[in-house]
């Protein structure tokens, strides 16, 4: 396993489907389809078309160190599948990006300022 | 519908992927399948199709640019030695001289591993040899001798710490007769117990019983393998030798091969060898015996030096003025061997060390250029996930490309010095003839070749990968090179070119100071000299009057023949050792000072052309003549005429009658050795053996003129006649040999240095490529540009030479008790080195500025 690497600005900005990977993985470890689906969901105009490209993007960002492989959560339908987490790196990296994305809108005036 | 898309990724997908990640991609095909399922027929086809599609695609963007870790090791491994391999033959003169410096290196370092373990480490061909020791005697004033029989004698009746101590005389020459046969052969004389002592057994006969080792008994004598095979290897019975007036039955073989220390150090071979203690007792100052013990089993150097430090005190306080020996020097066989060979060979090894620094440094500078201008690609590595480690690996393969040529090379090399010094030293340097490139010497050449890559490569591996991120952003912004990659440029250069110039100052340190040891002012001239040592067969010349005729025969003879200018004659030639020296002291002191003593004839001082300052040799007294340095040293200020000389030769005191210019004896450096001469005449008994001399304009005619006249004088006498200048030359060969190979590594130390300095500054400016082009388009002249990067060029050589004249000082300094007419902080040497490397430089520099300022500049920013 590849060690972790801090987040340096080499990292930024994200591919979109990298972003999307990332956030999908958000909230709880997820399987491969239902990765697939919640990315495309998050990226209508830019799909990710199957489990090929899929695997070969999360083999990017487990190499990063982002991703990792876990074993099957609590009250999961199926434990025979495969399911993916954050890292903490992988973690930093996402707010970093979201962050990034943020402060780009805030400053074209697009996003309100919030408190 | 899952065993299509199974199908379709048997089809598509490359193996390594398909095991890698086949499994979980159908995983996520059935649950998108299920799911499409609820939705209806058309939402399973349309799933269906995108995902054989995506499969496709995938499939094909992995065979495009597999990923680092999805490549096996081997194939990984494969792909990086072609790409080395192709970055190696796109740039082929920057690898040719990576190679061939490496190789060069390696050669040099092969070579003296190869010298140094077979020359100075082998085991000495003797039995046990860790056990043997060689004695010395040690007078009051610190001088060490040779020691004397008596002495040797009295060690090995009482020193318990041995358990054998042993004399050899080799390397005087005498007539034998052998049946009808008239021959000259070396001749080599043993104490009791030699031959035992080392271990040597005789290959056919016997060795020499304690009882024919003892004053008046019958001479019998031993003989080595090669004149026996030289005779037809017969039964022994049947020979018997004349020699030293007496007829001696052969009663044994040594082995072929035997050699032990001799005259003037050397390691000599005998031909005849007789037992030293019959010839009955010796003067206990009269030196000249190379004198071997062994160390009884227990006794270590220590407590063999204690003991022997004790039995000397005591054996002094007996014989008093009758003994030199204050003090015993116990010290290793083995190093005393090797003693003159030693300390030259361990330079020549660091030497070696050096120029293999310099040679990696060149190869390290080479990978570390290509570096610096693949670092943007560098940078996408490390952006991929390439870690130091990667980095480090494409450095060592890239490094071992060249390495491995270089080893080949390299050894190839190291053999072929290896025949040049064998036949250039001609048996002169102990053992060489037992040194090899076996496959030790192989596994060397490779091992050092890859710890040389391993040193090379992991640098600019090292720094690359730190600065990668750097230089990645660098690029994209469009500027020119960090300041960090010129500041690590330039120390390269100059920590380069330093290294060199100690190199070069030390190797021209080295071959001046041979020369200079080579080209000393001997005293005497041996051009044009023809020398022949004649010894006088016993038989016919019994009575010495005849002897005095035979030889005034001769020089009569000699003198008359137009072809010769001068002829002498002399009981001792000048290339040759005093085998007995003795302190001569004067009439009035206690002074005293090491001499020899000659019989000579007056015109042998003008046939060599030593300077007569005052008087000469007298037929008719006693008087003698001594040279200017033991008149130096006895006499000082004051004129030795009228007043008297005495050494243990002499039979007491004698009046001077003269005084000759000085000579350097055999071999030695510091003519630390007075000469007492005496008109031949006064000793007619001793005139069994002469050396006669005769100068002439043309040797050939000389050598002529001397068979013709001997000839017609006695035709039986053999006589061997040989150009001085020859003899002395052979005497030098192992210095011929160190300065020979002192010369090969200055030489190789220059086309290091010119090879390295020069690709480190072509390459330098080659960087400045693009900002050349920016400067010509702004509008700089190409003048002022050509001065721009000469002066960068120069700036790391002016830096770097002047780091190289401290190591140069140093290495100087270390070089100090090497030197021989020649200062260490020696001007010359420094001041040309420095030259040349700053002229290399500068040339480096400025042929591809011209270059570029003549380039359209363009073409020179399309570059990058």
């Amino acid at each position: 396993m590849r060690e972790r690497r801090d987040i340096d600005s080499d990292s930024l900005p994200l591919r979109p489907a990298a972003f999307a990977v990332l956030a999908a993985l958000a909230d709880r470890p997820a399987a491969g389809f239902e990765i697939l689906e919640r990315a495309n969901a998050a990226t209508p105009g830019n799909p990710i078309l199957g489990p090929g490209t899929l695997y070969r993007l999360m083999r990017e960002l487990r190499q990063a160190g982002w991703i990792e492989r876990s074993a099957s959560p609590e009250g999961a339908d199926d434990d025979r599948r495969t399911y993916h987490r954050l890292t903490a790196s992988g973690r930093a990296v996402l707010g970093a990006e979201a962050e990034r994305l943020r402060r780009t809108l805030r400053a074209a005036g697009l996003l309100e300022r919030t408190p | 519908m899952t065993a299509l898309y199974r199908a379709v990724l048997r089809l598509f997908l490359p193996a390594a992927f398909r095991a890698e990640a086949g499994a979980e991609m159908l995983e996520v095909f059935e649950d998108g399948l299920a799911a499409a399922r609820r939705r209806g027929m058309l939402a399973v086809a349309l799933f269906t199709g995108r995902a054989v599609l995506d499969a496709v695609v995938a499939g094909a963007a992995e065979r495009r640019s597999p990923p680092v870790e999805a490549r096996s090791w081997r194939q990984g491994l494969r792909l990086d030695i072609r790409a080395a391999v192709r970055d190696a033959s796109r740039r082929p003169g920057a690898a040719f001289l990576s190679i061939g410096t490496l190789a060069l290196g390696i050669a040099a370092t092969v070579l003296i591993g190869v010298l140094v373990r077979d020359v100075l480490l082998a085991p000495l061909p003797f039995a046990d040899p860790d056990g043997l020791v060689r004695l010395l005697e040690r007078t009051e004033e610190g001088a060490t001798f040779w020691p004397s029989l008596p002495n040797v004698v009295d060690w090995r009746e009482q020193a318990r710490v041995f358990d054998g101590v042993a004399a050899a005389d080799i390397g005087t020459v005498k007539p034998v007769l052998i049946g009808n046969d008239a021959r000259r052969v070396t001749t080599g004389s043993v104490s009791q117990g030699f031959f035992e002592l080392l271990g040597i057994r005789p290959v056919a006969g016997r060795g020499f019983r304690p009882e024919e080792g003892v004053a008046g008994a019958a001479a019998v004598v031993l003989i080595g393998e090669e004149l026996w095979s030289a005779l037809g290897r017969p039964p022994l019975e049947d020979l018997v030798l004349r020699i030293d007036r007496e007829t001696a039955p052969v009663i044994g073989v040594v082995p072929a091969g035997f050699r032990f220390l001799g005259h003037g150090n050397g390691w000599l071979q005998a031909d005849v060898w007789t037992a030293l203690e019959r010839n009955g007792p010796q003067e206990r100052r009269s030196h000249g015996y190379h004198t071997v013990a062994r160390l009884a089993p227990g006794t270590d150097l220590a407590s063999a030096r204690a003991a022997m430090a004790q039995l000397a005190t005591r054996l002094a306080a007996t014989y008093g003025d009758d003994t030199d020996a204050q003090t015993v020097v116990v010290e290793p066989l083995a190093s005393a061997v090797l003693g003159r060979t030693r300390d030259p060979l361990t330079l020549l090894g660091a030497g070696a060390i050096v120029v293999l620094l310099v040679s990696v440094l060149n190869l390290g500078a080479g990978l570390l250029a290509r570096g610096i201008a693949g670092a943007p690609g560098l940078a996408v590595r490390t952006a991929l996930g390439a870690r130091r480690a990667d980095l480090i690996r494409l450095q060592l393969i890239h490094a071992s490309v060249l390495a491995g040529p270089g080893a080949i090379l390299g050894g190839g090399l190291a053999w072929l010095g290896l025949q040049v010094i064998r036949s250039l030293s001609a048996g002169a340097v102990p053992r060489l003839d037992q040194a090899g490139i076996d496959p030790l010497a192989v596994a060397g050449a490779v091992g050092i070749a890859w710890l040389a890559a391993l040193a090379a490569g992991v640098l600019p591996a090292l720094t690359l990968s730190r600065t990668a991120g750097l230089s990645a952003r660098v690029r994209t912004r469009g500027s020119t090179r960090g300041k960090h990659h010129n500041l690590m440029w330039d120390l390269f250069v100059a920590g380069q070119i330093a290294l060199t110039m100690g190199l070069l100052v030390a190797a021209g340190l080295l071959v001046r100071s041979m020369i200079a040891a080579l080209d000393m002012d001997l005293g005497y001239e041996p051009a044009g000299v023809v020398i022949a040592p004649i010894a006088l067969p016993e038989s016919r010349y019994l009575e010495p009057d005849r002897r005095v005729a035979y030889f005034e025969a001769l020089l009569d003879r000699l003198r008359a023949d137009p072809a010769i200018a001068a002829a002498g004659m002399v009981s001792t030639p000048p290339d040759e050792t005093f085998a007995y020296i003795a302190p001569a002291r004067r009439d009035v002191g206690e002074a005293s000072f090491w001499s020899g003593f000659r019989l000579a004839d007056p015109d042998y001082f003008q046939t060599l052309r030593i300077p007569v300052e005052t008087g000469s040799l007298d037929p008719a007294s006693d008087a003698v003549v001594i040279d200017r340095q033991l008149a130096d040293a006895l006499w000082k200020a004051e004129s030795p005429l009228g007043t008297r000389v005495a050494s243990a030769m002499t039979d007491g005191l004698l009046p001077v009658s003269g005084v000759v210019g000085g000579i350097r004896e055999w071999q030695q450096e510091d003519g630390g050795l007075g000469a007492i001469y005496m008109h031949y005449r006064r000793r007619p008994d001793a005139l069994l053996t002469m050396n006669v001399l005769a100068r002439g304009p043309s040797p050939q005619a000389t050598i002529r003129a001397f068979r013709a006249a001997a000839s017609a004088t006695d035709p039986l006498v053999p006589i061997d006649v040989d150009l001085l200048g020859d003899r002395i030359a052979r005497s030098m060969a192992d210095r011929r040999l160190m300065l020979g190979i002192a010369g090969g590594f200055a030489l190789i130390a220059l086309l290091l240095a010119a090879a390295g300095v020069h690709s480190l500054i072509t390459q330098a400016a080659a960087r400045r490529r693009r900002e050349t082009g920016i400067r010509m388009i702004l509008g700089e002249s190409g003048g002022s540009i050509r001065r721009r990067m000469l002066g960068a060029g120069l700036r790391a050589a002016v830096f770097g030479v002047s780091a190289g004249a401290i190591v140069a000082w140093m290495a100087g300094r270390a070089l100090r008790s090497q030197l021989f007419g020649i200062t260490a902080g020696d001007p010359a040497g420094l001041g040309g080195a420095a030259a040349l490397l700053l002229v290399t430089a500068g040339l480096a520099a400025w042929l591809p500025a011209r270059r570029a300022v003549r380039t359209d500049p363009a073409a020179l920013l399309r570059d990058e």
